[in-house]
C-alpha cells in the first residue's frame, strides 16, 4: 500500500508541474492578445485637434482685436474659450497679454498638458 | 525496496530533465515573444506620442503626455528610454535583467525637429511621461524715429520708439549726442517731446557744417528688457542756428531685431525722409487761390440741421463711479409699501435750462432712480391728493411715480413675502443735494392709512464727470462759433444725463440764461445730444454728465462743429502756417454764384492777390454760408484771379485749392436765372451726376490746368470734406491735378474731421518744399538670405507725406533685387521699404546684409548725387531647438 500512495505523490507532484506551466503559459498569452493596445488607444485619445483649434483660434482672436479696449476683449475671450473647450471635458484657455503681441495658450487633458507662448506682434502668430 | 528506489531515482532524473526543458520549450519561448510583442507595443506608442508632439511642436512652451506600460510583461521588470546609436535616435527597451532588449528606429524627423532626446524610465515606476519642451529666444528690437527730422535750436522733436518691441518687460533711454541722457521711459510711454537746443559741444560730437550754422548729430536709442537683453538704434537729428539749410535726403537702413537665428525672420528697413526747413529760399514762390464752398450743407442753423451737417473735431471718454444711497427696510407679506424719494431743495441744473432743450415731460423728477433689491422702480404709481400719505408739511401726491409737490418719485407695491428690502437710490444732478427716503405701509390695499416704516435723510453728493473744451479764437466772425455739439451714443446716453454750459455762467443768478443746455435724447441719431449756438471762442464750455442709473459705468462722446468754421480754421492755418510771407493769396467762395474778394487795396493792377496773410484771413472769417454748389463758376473764378495780372506774379508757381463739401449742382432749366454760369451750365436736375455734370465740370477745370502763369502751369488740388457719400470724390479726383516732372498727377485729399482738413491743407502745402527728386533706391539681397515666406509676404513700402513712390523687385541667379523709385521727396515725407528675410545658414554667427545698395538722386540744386546704402552685419545665433525627454 505504501508504494502505491509515493506512486500516487507523484502524479500529483506532476499534476501540480504540468498545471503551474499551463496556467503561466495561458497568463502569457493573454498578454501577447492585449499587445498593440497602448499604442491604438494613444493614436485615438491624443488631444492633437485641439490643441491645433486652439493655436488657430489665438491667430483669429489676434487679426479681429479692437484697436482699443483690447483688454476687455482679451477677458472675453478668454472666457469664451474656457467655456468651450469645458463642454469637451477638458481645460483650455487663451490670454492676450501686452496689447496683443503676446497670447498664452493652456490646454490640459486628463492625458495631455500643453502650454504655449505665441509672438503675435504686427498681428500674425508665430 | 532496491527495485523500487532505482525506479524513483530513474523517475526523478526523467523529471528533472523534463521540468528543466518544459520549463524552455513551454515557458521562455513563449514569454520571448510576449515579451517581444509587448515592447513593441510600449515603443509604438512612445513613438506615436512624439510624431504628436513633433506635429503640434510648440515653439515657445511645453507639452506633457503621460505614458502608460504593464509594470512587467511575464513577470519581467524592463526600463525604457531613448538612446542615439550611429547619429541615429532609437527608443530602447530593455528587461532589467538585459536578457530582452529591443530598439524602434525614430526616423529621420527626430534629429530634425528635436536638438535633444533623452532620459529613461523603469516599468515598476507609478508614473511614466514624456515631456517636450522647446523656447524661442525673442531678441529685443529698438527702432527710434525722430519728427521733425530737422529743428531750430530750441524746438520740440518727438522721440518715437514705438516700434521696439521685447516679449518681456523693457525700459529704453534716448542718449543725445556726447551721451548723456536726453529722454527715457518703458514700454507703456513710447512716444515722448522734447526740446533741443544748440549746445557747445555740437562742434566737436556732430557733423558740424560751419557755414550753414547746422549740425547732424547723432541720438542713440537703448532697449533693456526684463531678462538682460539689450538693443540699440541710432538716429540723425540736423540742428541748426537758423534756417537757411538746404532741404536733403536722410537715408537710414537698419534690421529688427539685430540678433537673429537661423530661420527665424527678421525684418530690413530702408528708410528715406526728406529732411530740411521750409524757407523762402527752398522754395519757389506760391500764388495760392484758396475757393471755399459755402453752399448751405456747410452751414448749419438748429439742431436738426446739425445732425446732418456738422464736422468732429473732439472725442472724449471717462469712467462713471454713480453715488448710490442704499438703506434696509422690514417689510410684511400683503402689505402695501409706498416709497418716496425727495428733495425740498431746488435743482437749478434741471429748473433753469434751455427751454428749446428740455423736451415735453423732462423734469427735475427725472434725476430720481430708484432700485428696489437691485431692480430698478417703474414709474407707474399714481396717488391722489386725499390718499396719498403727508410728512413734515409735505403732501406725497404722486403722478405717473413723479410727485407733484416737491422734486422727486414714488412707488408703491406689495410685498410677496415678509422680509428686508434693499432700497438703492441714484440722483442725477451735477449739485449735492439734501435727499430724503421715506417708506409708507399700508395694512391692506383697501386701507389708506399709512404707518411709516422708514425715514432717512441725507447730503447726497453726486460723483459725474465734467468734459472742457474751447473754441480758438481768430478763426470766426466776431470770434463766435456758429454752434457745438456734443454727441453720446445711446449706449452711454441711456444711463446718464447731460448738460452744456459755458463755465462762467455756472452761478445761481446766470443759470436760468439761455447758454444753459439739457442734452436731450434723438432717436434718429441714436443717443444724447448736447447742443448750444454762437458759442464765444477762448471759453471754457463745459459738459457734465452724470449718471442716472446704478449700472453706469463709462461714457463716451464726440464734440462737434460747424462744417463752415471747420473750413475757415483750415484756411486760415494754412494761409498763417504754411504759406509764406512773399507767396501770393487770394480767395474764391462759392454757392450758388461764386465770389472773388478783393483783398489788395494797395495796387490798382493787382487786386485780387496779396502777400498780406491778414487780408485775406479777414475775408475768410466773415464767409456766410447759403445756397447751391456752383463749380464750374467757382473754377472760372480762380482762373481769373491767377490771370489778373501775370506779369507781377510770374515766376511764382499758380495754385489753386478747391474745398467742397457736397455734389456740384447745376442750374436746372426751369429753375430761372438765379443760378449764376459763364456758358453753359446747365443739367436736367438740380443735383450734379458725374455724367450729367461731370462732363462740363472737367473741361473747366483742364482749361485751369492748362493755363500758364510764366512758365508755370495752374496746380489744382482737391479738398473733398464731410461725409464722402456727401460730396462726388470722383469729379474731385478727376478735376485735380499737379504738374510734375512725370506728368500730371492727381491732387485730392479726403476729410472727415476737423484734424483731417487741417491736414489736407498742411500736406498741400508740403507740396511745394522738395527735398529731392528722380530718387532710385537699388539693393540687392544676397543668396544667403531669402525672402520669408514669399509670395505671401511680399516687400512693403510705405510712404508717409506726399511723395510718390513705385517698389518693384525682380530675382536674379538666386539674388533678389529690389528698386525703389521716387519722382519726388518732399520735406517731413517718410518712406519707407520693409523686407522680411530669413537666414538658413550659420554663417560664422554673422551675416552681412546688402552688399553694393545705392541710392541715386538730384538734390535741390539740380546736381545728381549717389549715396551707398550702409552694409549690416548681423549677429547669428544658434536656435535653441526643442527637447523630448521620458521620465
Amino acid at each position: 500500500m505504501a508504494s502505491v500512495k509515493e506512486r500516487g505523490q507523484v502524479l500529483i507532484l506532476f499534476t501540480l508541474l504540468i498545471s503551474t506551466i499551463i496556467i503561466s503559459i495561458s497568463v502569457l498569452h493573454a498578454q501577447n492578445i492585449l499587445a498593440g493596445m497602448e499604442t491604438s488607444r494613444t493614436m485615438m485619445m491624443f488631444p492633437k485637434e485641439e490643441i491645433r483649434n486652439l493655436k488657430d483660434l489665438a491667430g483669429i482672436a489676434v487679426k479681429k482685436m479692437p484697436p482699443a479696449k483690447w483688454g476687455e476683449y482679451s477677458n472675453d475671450i478668454y472666457d469664451q474659450i474656457r467655456v468651450l473647450y469645458s463642454q469637451k471635458g477638458v481645460y483650455g484657455d487663451l490670454i492676450i497679454s501686452e496689447s496683443g503681441n503676446k497670447v498664452i495658450l493652456n490646454f490640459i487633458s486628463g492625458d495631455v498638458e500643453y502650454s504655449e507662448t505665441m509672438n503675435c506682434a504686427g498681428g500674425e502668430c508665430k | 525496496m532496491v527495485e523500487y528506489l532505482i525506479l524513483l531515482g530513474i523517475l526523478s532524473v526523467f523529471v528533472a530533465v523534463a521540468a528543466l526543458s518544459l520549463e524552455d520549450t513551454l515557458r521562455k519561448s513563449q514569454v520571448s515573444k510576449v515579451v517581444d510583442n509587448q515592447f513593441s507595443d510600449v515603443a509604438s506608442q512612445i513613438s506615436a506620442q512624439v510624431v504628436d508632439m513633433a506635429t503640434l511642436y510648440p515653439s515657445n512652451g511645453y507639452l506633457r503626455a503621460k505614458v502608460y506600460m504593464p509594470s512587467s510583461i511575464g513577470d519581467i521588470k524592463y526600463i525604457v528610454g531613448f538612446e542615439e546609436r550611429g547619429g541615429k535616435r532609437y527608443i530602447f527597451i530593455s528587461s532589467d535583467r538585459g536578457e530582452f532588449r529591443k530598439y524602434l528606429s525614430l526616423g529621420a524627423f527626430a534629429n530634425l525637429k528635436f536638438e535633444n532626446i533623452s532620459g529613461i524610465t523603469h516599468s515598476l515606476k507609478e508614473k511614466h511621461e514624456l515631456l517636450f519642451t522647446s523656447a524661442s529666444i525673442i531678441y529685443p528690437t529698438a527702432v527710434l524715429k525722430v519728427r521733425p527730422s530737422a529743428i531750430i535750436s530750441g524746438g520740440n522733436v518727438t522721440i518715437d520708439v514705438s516700434e521696439s518691441y521685447s516679449p518681456v518687460d523693457w525700459w529704453w533711454v534716448v542718449k543725445s549726442w556726447n551721451g548723456s541722457e536726453l529722454v527715457s521711459g518703458d514700454m507703456s510711454v513710447t512716444k515722448k517731446e522734447v526740446r533741443i537746443y544748440w549746445s557747445d559741444d555740437i562742434e566737436s560730437f556732430c557733423k558740424y557744417n560751419s557755414s550753414a550754422e547746422s549740425a547732424v548729430c547723432e541720438l542713440r536709442l537703448e532697449v533693456y528688457d526684463s531678462r538682460g537683453f539689450t538693443a540699440d538704434d541710432t538716429e540723425e537729428i540736423l540742428i541748426a542756428k537758423k534756417v537757411g539749410v538746404e532741404p536733403e535726403l536722410y537715408i537710414k537702413k537698419f534690421a529688427s531685431p539685430e540678433t537673429i537665428q537661423v530661420g527665424q525672420p527678421f525684418e530690413l528697413h530702408i528708410r528715406m525722409v526728406g529732411r530740411g526747413f521750409v524757407v523762402e529760399e527752398t522754395r519757389q514762390n506760391l500764388s495760392v487761390v484758396t475757393v471755399v464752398d459755402k453752399s448751405g450743407s456747410m452751414h448749419a442753423g438748429n439742431v436738426n440741421e446739425a445732425h446732418e451737417e456738422r464736422t468732429k473735431f473732439g472725442e472724449f471718454m471717462y469712467s462713471l463711479n454713480p453715488n448710490v444711497v442704499s438703506v434696509n427696510v422690514s417689510v410684511q407679506k400683503g402689505k402695501p409699501v409706498y416709497i418716496v424719494v425727495y428733495t425740498n431743495q431746488s435743482m437749478p441744473f434741471w429748473n433753469y435750462s434751455q427751454t428749446e432743450n428740455l423736451p415735453s415731460g423732462i423734469s427735475p423728477d427725472d434725476a430720481f432712480t430708484l432700485y428696489v433689491n437691485g431692480q430698478e422702480a417703474p414709474k407707474t404709481t399714481t396717488r391722489d391728493y386725499g390718499i396719498a400719505p403727508s410728512y413734515g408739511g409735505v403732501n406725497f401726491e404722486c403722478v405717473n411715480g413723479e410727485l407733484t409737490q416737491t422734486n422727486g418719485i414714488c412707488y408703491e407695491t406689495t410685498p410677496g413675502t415678509t422680509g428686508i428690502w434693499n432700497l438703492s437710490v441714484v440722483v442725477s444732478n451735477p449739485e449735492s443735494i439734501q435727499l430724503n427716503i421715506l417708506v409708507f405701509e399700508r395694512e391692506s390695499s383697501r386701507n389708506y392709512n399709512y404707518s411709516l416704516l422708514l425715514s432717512n435723510q441725507i447730503q447726497y453728493n453726486p460723483n459725474y464727470a465734467i468734459h472742457n473744451f474751447k473754441f480758438d479764437p481768430g478763426y470766426t466772425s466776431n470770434d463766435r462759433y456758429e454752434f457745438a455739439y456734443v454727441f453720446i451714443p445711446k449706449n452711454y446716453g441711456e444711463k446718464v444725463n447731460a448738460w452744456i454750459a459755458w463755465i462762467e455762467n455756472l452761478n445761481t443768478e446766470n443759470l436760468n440764461t439761455d447758454r444753459f443746455s439739457f442734452c436731450r435724447d434723438y432717436t434718429d441719431v441714436g443717443g444724447k445730444v448736447c447742443f448750444v449756438q454762437n458759442v464765444p471762442a477762448g471759453q471754457n464750455v463745459s459738459v457734465y454728465i452724470v449718471p442716472s442709473k446704478i449700472d453706469a459705468s463709462y461714457v463716451a462722446g464726440s464734440l462737434w462743429m460747424e462744417k463752415l468754421d471747420a473750413a475757415k480754421i483750415a484756411a486760415i492755418k494754412f494761409i498763417r502756417e504754411s504759406l509764406n510771407e512773399t507767396d501770393y493769396k487770394g480767395l474764391v467762395d462759392f454757392s450758388t454764384c461764386a465770389n472773388t474778394y478783393q483783398v489788395n487795396s494797395s495796387s490798382p493792377y493787382l487786386r485780387n492777390l496779396t502777400t498780406d496773410s491778414n487780408a485775406v484771413v479777414d475775408k475768410i472769417k466773415n464767409i456766410v454760408a447759403g445756397g447751391w454748389t456752383n463749380y464750374i463758376e467757382a473754377l472760372e473764378h480762380a482762373k481769373r484771379v491767377l490771370t489778373e495780372n501775370v506779369t507781377l506774379i510770374k515766376g511764382t508757381k499758380p495754385l489753386v485749392i478747391l474745398l467742397s463739401d457736397g455734389m456740384p449742382t447745376c442750374r436746372n432749366v426751369s429753375s430761372g436765372s438765379t443760378y449764376c454760369s459763364f456758358g453753359k451750365y446747365t443739367c436736367s436736375d438740380t443735383a450734379c451726376n458725374p455724367d450729367d455734370c461731370g462732363g462740363q465740370v472737367i473741361p473747366k477745370a483742364d482749361e485751369l490746368k492748362n493755363t500758364k502763369i510764366g512758365d508755370e502751369y495752374i496746380d489744382l488740388c482737391t479738398i473733398g470734406f464731410g461725409e464722402k457719400s456727401y460730396y462726388n470724390e470722383t469729379i474731385l479726383r478727376a478735376v485735380s491735378g499737379r504738374h510734375t516732372s512725370s506728368g500730371v498727377v492727381e491732387c485730392y485729399y479726403p476729410a472727415e474731421t476737423l484734424d483731417q482738413l487741417i491736414d489736407a491743407f498742411y500736406s498741400i502745402g508740403r507740396i511745394y518744399k522738395i527735398a529731392a527728386t528722380n530718387v532710385s533706391l537699388v539693393d540687392t539681397i544676397p543668396v544667403n538670405l531669402s525672402l520669408y515666406l514669399y509670395p505671401e509676404v511680399q516687400p512693403e513700402l510705405t510712404v508717409n507725406g506726399n511723395a510718390n513712390c513705385s517698389l518693384n523687385w525682380t530675382f536674379v541667379n538666386g539674388s533678389t533685387l529690389v528698386n525703389v523709385n521716387c519722382s519726388e521727396i518732399y520735406i517731413d515725407d517718410e518712406i519707407e521699404l520693409v523686407l522680411t528675410l530669413v537666414t538658413n545658414e550659420f554663417g560664422g554667427g554673422f551675416v552681412t546684409v546688402n552688399e553694393g545698395g545705392k541710392i541715386t538722386f538730384t538734390d535741390i540744386n539740380g546736381q545728381q548725387r549717389a549715396i551707398d546704402l550702409p552694409q549690416l552685419r548681423l549677429e547669428v545665433k544658434e536656435a535653441k531647438g526643442a527637447e523630448v525627454k521620458i521620465s
